[in-house]
């Protein structure tokens, strides 16, 4: 659990994380967040009208921050991005292909986005070693740093919400 | 995506970075995120020819980093300076997992603008120092072209 050490306090991050999810998840949205859920073994969704995910069952990240206020600080910079995509995403509303949403940042991430790799133990890192995947399974294995564009798919932004949500050690609840 | 043997460009390129000689003309920025070319002439006379000698042009290794994924740093402090997310400092395995980008029917796609703010990154995660490498310099060799 994150102590609240900085400006920001746990009901302020809280209220920026529902914003981010405020929206009804539209069906279509819900069957490409299962089946990446399903590609990361996570439970299937749970109680009719929302699923939930319980951080527990997620991979540990590969955590090299050593202190809280450290992981506070990298939440303030996830949610200065996420900021971001509130107004854009009211801007521009939702996508309609979510699907081809989640096609176009696997094939189109390494142009769009800055994984911080950094984590990564680099000794154990061979030519066999899969460390790419999927951006998102970077994401939450490697706890990557995302920018604002990643924001302009509302996929991503969800799955933020999840990345910030297992960061602080919460349980993430999507509502319907 | 094609895979090529890293050892032609990257691994070469990150070798540069080790050395201690260069330090004046090619190096890592202090984030260790992105590597600037300082000087450019200087590194077409001493540093190219060592390693790219069947390259002439500084076009010519311009061209390389685009194909290998790198992205020049188009605004702010570290303007100039390329970066790759699997290219960091302290990391020499890493660069392993780096591929020649292929784009399909010769289509790039728009770069962002969108620079990660590396300062800030390496305020939470700073990547390792390097270690200078103080093997023997590969010859200069020029081709007559």
């Amino acid at each position: 659990m994150i102590q609240a050490q900085t400006n920001i306090s746990n009901e302020e991050l809280d209220a920026l994380l529902y914003n981010l999810i405020d929206e009804p998840l539209g069906d279509e949205e819900h069957v490409v967040i299962d089946n990446l859920l399903s590609e990361f073994n996570h439970d299937p969704p749970g109680d009719e009208g929302h699923f939930a995910i319980d951080y527990y069952s997620l991979p540990e990240f590969n955590n090299v921050i050593s202190s809280d206020d450290d992981v506070v600080e990298s939440q303030k910079l996830l949610l200065k991005d996420s900021q971001q995509n509130v107004n854009k995403t009211s801007k521009n509303g939702r996508a309609k292909d979510c699907r081809s949403n989640l096609l176009s940042i696997r094939e189109n991430a390494s142009n769009h986005s800055y994984v911080d790799f950094s984590s990564i133990n680099d000794e154990e890192i061979s030519e066999s070693t899969d460390i790419l995947g999927e951006k998102i399974d970077a994401v939450v294995k490697f706890g990557a740093y995302f920018r604002s564009i990643h924001f302009h798919d509302n996929l991503v932004s969800q799955f933020n919400v999840l990345v910030m949500q297992v960061k602080r050690g919460r349980r993430l609840i999507l509502y319907t | 995506m094609l895979t090529r043997s890293v050892e032609s460009f990257v691994k070469k390129l990150y070798s540069i970075l080790s050395r201690i000689e260069f330090f004046d003309i090619v190096k890592w920025l202090p984030h260790g995120r992105s590597f600037i070319i300082v000087d450019q002439e200087l590194f077409m006379r001493k540093v190219h020819p060592r390693y790219f000698s069947n390259q002439k042009h500084y076009r010519s290794f311009t061209r390389q980093l685009n194909l290998w994924g790198f992205q020049r740093v188009p605004i702010g402090p570290d303007q100039g300076a390329y970066y790759h997310q699997l290219f960091l400092r302290g990391m020499p395995n890493l660069v392993k997992k780096m591929k020649v980008v292929k784009f399909k029917n010769g289509n790039r796609t728009k770069k962002s603008n969108d620079v990660p703010d590396f300062y800030v990154l390496s305020k939470f995660r700073p990547l390792p120092e390097i270690i200078p490498d103080s093997s023997p310099l590969p010859c200069l060799s020029f081709k007559i072209f």
